[in-house]
């Protein structure tokens, strides 16, 4: 094929095959890599480097270079505690909401794979909380829970007889955490759903029926035919979710920004509120670089538990 | 027998039980916003909260149209988001071809690159990002916004229309060449015609991506007269003023075209979204 | 006619003296960064304020630029960033730190006319020193008051008048007003104080910690021995306080002071804590609240050491650095020109209520519901700005919640806040 018939113009003709395949690839990926690098790479880097240095308002407004301190800015985060604490924390939030959004998600799409009346149409208008903007989405919650006169503090007070009227979830250190951790179930149990509900279609259905025949329960079908066939569905949903909820930081900007007592300051918000509420630059990056190497340990952890369990 | 027709009958009772109380939780909240933005402050304020207005009032939207400024937020991120998209679907149609059709060594460590960016949190990069914007003389314009938070979709999006590219047989391109047909011509020609539903998939989630930007846009953009829709939101209508009603006003505003682009668009997203995240 | 013609030409003459010396004026720009723009009411002030004034002053014109609340420190570097010039601020004392160690001010006593800078009141323009000196003028100030509902005192049979003077007094009155509205459903709070996390709070309760007799920082800016007299008491007495009001559900914990405001227009607050000018919010949930409300000074007697200490806040001119003399000269006619009767009058009376901050204003009208409090505005005091102020008055809140609700004890509580106020100072 190399010796095709028809004449090219291009001085590309001089070149083998391979070699003016690289040159066409690299083309084709050139603008995609100029702005990731541009945009995302280069200012990693940048900001990893400030976070070694003494960076405030001056140095960016006078264009200063930041001055090496000495991992300054991390040992002063790690003996206040303020690390330890965000990452606890920032573990907590993305363990259970993303537990909850992969059991509650789950059961949603097996009810729906079992075509109950409407399914389609269920099916479509479960998608409205993902397609409702983050911050729109957080003021929607920070609203149910408004304490008074918000839904929630109500409905507890009418369910608890009257026992408990105030009840304000995100006012108490203990529940505040579940009050994001809800509003970020509610916006990401639709996607989860409509990718878990589509690796169901990949399972066969006569393996299915093969194994009700030989008198296999539900659960015994589910577990030892169904995930299986949906690991990777399942791996490809999970990571998603996980390096989604890592990110999260409108919701807790617009429902809590990180109180009360601390109780919500995830590794987000403490980086924000370093960088943009202190002006301490060079602080805000140092939360962020750690922020970064933890979400890729446990990004990769996850991977290889998945990856080997399925060989 | 009796026992097992009451044991089918009482589990798909179950399941629908499941199914409401599962729905009730994802749609009520909407439904709340909805009829938070027609009830007026004072009703909105009462301790034992009403399930539908008293007296519907639109005041929270005559507001928001009266002053004009809300239609200019929202113009200017349908302008952002828009021309995002179409440069994220140019971009990703190019990568992700590449990535799909050559598998050379150094694509792994880019398709690596790539979804390590991914992971990227956005504070992380904002002063830095800030201050490339600034040498670009990109700060304070639409050009300089749009290409930023394109490149926070474009990882993802790529890998999606990889998968794409994935499932077109590659005898068509022999073909092609055998015929004569360059390689760019062949994408362009033969290629792109069979994944136009890719190509709606992310540019639709493109769209409503970096219509959820906020972090970017008041990073980035000054001028009041290029806000985008959450930071003119949040910057004009969010202050120390708690008008519920207000807000839920705009938020309803905020959300419904997103709904009905979905709602269109729904059969490709579902489609594209499946398709990318099944490929792995 | 002679006479006639004679004044005639000496007015024609006036007439194009005057002319050319306007036209002798070079015109000037300034850009005036406002953050008090996201409420149309203030918007529509300040906007015919501005015209008004280039109105006059034919040779200025201001650029108005809104900039939001919490991401200003951006929106200015951005600005000098792109060559834009900074060349006016309103704004709160709490960002003169920033603004000075981004080096993007100027003290105002080398641009504002000798004369008229004398006549700032000197326990406001106090309140702006950081590191070598004034940094802002005062447009107004407020310190923190108690808004009533007057008819929901009287409805119990009390006058809203005779508001208690001690803090005893003050737990007596909370609590005959909560036996009369005990069970009615109607009230949501008897005596609010806010608690959430947010700066505003973290200032209200620096004010009510001076109500008690408590100083937060030294003159020199570092935190004060906050286990030494008077401070250990005043903050013993201002917990313990919180956690009667919190624990007996006199007040809401973690509320913000915006949701006491709507709430109190909403007509289900007996009274609460706030800055005067938080009465714009009050009006804007029911615009017949001055109806109701009335307002009285904080008890003078706050436990052993509370003597009636007030902290004042207030909303403030910062004047860029690198002004030409032009500007300069542009810049101290339009702060003049706004720190006037005739231009303020209407807005502390209609918009954001306050008192006047400038001895040249003394005439000055103010509102009404201010009456009551306008008693209790003495023993200021003065209170350093320091870099982190923001954060180390937030964490007070911390603070207040930790004892109050999460169940520290009140040792524990302290240390931690004296441990965070560390870290923020010592950066």
């Amino acid at each position: 094929m190399h010796s095709s018939p028809a004449p090219r113009r291009s001085w590309l003709n001089f070149r083998s095959r391979k070699q003016q395949d690289r040159l066409f690839c690299f083309c084709l990926l050139l603008p995609a890599i100029i702005l990731c690098v541009a945009f995302i790479l280069i200012p990693i880097v940048d900001s990893v480097a400030m976070s070694f240095t003494d960076y405030k308002i001056a140095n960016l407004t006078k264009n200063r270079p930041g001055v090496w301190n000495d991992f300054a800015n991390y040992t002063r985060l790690w003996k206040a505690g303020k690390l330890q604490s965000a990452i606890s924390i920032t573990g907590t939030f993305v363990a259970w909401t993303v537990g909850l959004t992969f059991v509650v998600s789950m059961a949603l799409a097996l009810i729906l794979n079992s075509e109950p009346v409407g399914a389609r149409f269920l099916r479509s208008i479960m998608m409205i909380p993902w397609v409702i903007p983050t911050v729109i989405a957080g003021l929607l919650w920070a609203w149910i829970y408004a304490n008074p006169y918000g839904l929630l503090q109500y409905l507890v007070n009418v369910f608890s007889k009257g026992e408990i009227t105030d009840f304000g979830i995100l006012n108490s250190k203990n529940t505040a955490l579940w009050g994001v951790i809800i509003a970020g179930l509610w916006k990401q149990v639709p996607l989860m759903t409509l990718l878990l509900l589509a690796g169901m279609q990949n399972v066969p259905d006569d393996i299915m029926e093969a194994a009700k025949i030989d008198g296999a329960g539900y659960f015994t079908r589910l577990i030892h035919i169904m995930i299986p066939y949906m690991r990777s569905v399942i791996a490809v949903s999970v990571s998603m979710c996980i390096i989604e909820n890592f990110k999260q930081y409108p919701l807790f900007a617009t429902l809590t920004n990180g109180g009360p007592v601390g109780a919500t300051t995830t590794l987000a918000v403490l980086s924000y509120n370093e960088a943009f509420v202190n002006n301490n630059y060079g602080s805000g990056a140092a939360v962020t670089t750690v922020w970064l190497l933890v979400m890729i340990v446990v990004v990769l952890v996850f991977n290889l538990i998945f990856r080997r369990g399925n060989d | 027998m009796n026992n097992r027709s009451f044991l089918r009958i009482s589990s798909s009772l179950f399941k629908y039980l499941a199914l409401a109380v599962i729905f009730l939780f994802l749609l009520f909240p909407v439904y709340w916003m909805l009829v938070t933005s027609l009830k007026t402050n004072v009703e909105s304020y009462r301790i034992v909260p009403s399930l539908w207005p008293e007296n519907i009032s639109f005041d929270g939207f005559n507001t928001l149209f009266r002053d004009g400024k809300f239609l200019v937020y929202y113009k200017n991120n349908l302008i952002v988001s828009a021309i995002a998209a179409v440069i994220i679907c140019i971009i990703s149609i190019l990568a992700g071809y590449a990535l799909s059709r050559f598998h050379f060594k150094w694509n792994v460590i880019l398709l690596a690159t790539f979804s390590f960016s991914q992971m990227m949190p956005v504070i992380s990069r904002l002063i830095s990002l800030y201050s490339i914007m600034r040498r670009l003389g990109l700060t304070d314009s639409h050009l300089g916004l749009v290409l930023a938070i394109s490149a926070t979709q474009v990882p993802f999006s790529v890998s999606l229309m990889a998968s794409f590219f994935d499932a077109i047989p590659r005898d068509l391109e022999e073909a092609a060449w055998v015929d004569g047909c360059g390689r760019l011509k062949t994408l362009l020609r033969i290629i792109m015609p069979l994944v136009v539903p890719g190509i709606l998939a992310v540019g639709i989630y493109s769209f409503l991506m970096t219509w959820d930007d906020y972090l970017h846009a008041i990073t980035l953009v000054r001028s009041p007269q290029l806000w985008t829709l959450s930071q003119g939101l949040k910057l004009t209508y969010l202050g120390e003023v708690s008008d519920w009603q207000l807000i839920n006003s705009a938020s309803i505003l905020g959300a419904v075209p997103m709904i009905i682009l979905f709602f269109f668009f729904q059969k490709y997203m579902i489609k594209g979204l499946v398709a990318g995240a099944v490929k792995g | 006619m002679k006479r006639i013609v004679v004044l005639l030409l000496a007015a024609v003459m006036l007439l194009s003296a005057a002319a050319v010396m306007a036209q002798e004026k070079e015109p000037v720009t300034i850009r005036f960064y406002n953050y008090a723009l996201s409420e149309t009411a203030k918007a529509d002030w300040w906007k015919n304020t501005v015209e008004a004034f280039e109105e006059a002053n034919p040779w200025v014109t201001v650029e108005t630029v809104t900039v939001d609340y919490n991401s200003m420190i951006q929106t200015f570097t951005n600005d000098l960033g792109s060559g834009m010039s900074v060349d006016l601020i309103y704004g709160e004392v709490s960002w003169i730190p920033a603004l000075v160690d981004g080096e993007f001010i100027q003290q105002p006593k080398d641009v504002i006319d000798p004369e008229f800078y004398e006549g700032y009141y000197d326990y406001v323009l106090d309140q702006m020193n950081y590191a070598d000196g004034v940094y802002a003028v005062p447009h107004y100030y407020t310190n923190s008051i108690v808004f009533i509902n007057k008819d929901l005192v009287e409805a119990a049979g009390m006058s809203a008048d005779e508001f208690p003077t001690t803090l005893d007094e003050l737990k007596t009155w909370i609590e005959t007003l909560d036996t009369f509205y005990k069970d009615s459903g109607k009230v949501s709070t008897i005596f609010g104080l806010t608690t959430a996390e947010v700066p505003a709070t973290g200032a209200n309760i620096n004010a009510i910690y001076n109500a008690f007799g408590g100083q937060l920082l030294t003159d020199d800016g570092e935190l004060a021995d906050l286990k030494a007299e008077p401070n250990a008491t005043a903050m013993a007495e201002m917990l313990d306080f919180y956690k009667y009001l919190i624990g007996n559900g006199y007040t809401q914990e973690n509320l913000k002071l915006k949701d006491y405001r709507a709430a109190f227009g909403a007509g289900n607050v007996i009274a609460y804590v706030d800055s005067s000018w938080g009465y714009a919010q009050i009006g804007e949930v029911d615009a017949n609240a001055a109806n109701f409300t009335v307002t009285a000074p904080l008890p003078v007697v706050m436990g052993t050491n509370g003597k009636g200490n007030s902290l004042v806040e207030s909303h403030c001119f910062l004047i860029g650095d690198g002004l030409s003399d032009g500007q300069k000269e542009a810049v101290d006619l339009f702060i003049r020109y706004c720190t006037s009767t005739e231009t303020l009058e209407g807005y502390l009376n209609n918009i954001g209520l306050a008192f006047v901050a400038h001895k040249g204003m003394e005439d000055c009208r103010i509102s009404p519901i201010l009456e009551g409090a306008a008693k209790g505005v003495s023993h200021v005091q003065k209170q350093t700005q320091i870099g982190p102020m923001v954060s180390v008055q937030k964490q007070l809140a911390t603070m207040v919640l930790d004892y109050t609700i999460n169940g520290a004890s009140m040792e524990d509580a302290v240390d931690s806040y004296i441990t965070e106020a560390e870290y923020f100072i010592n950066q």
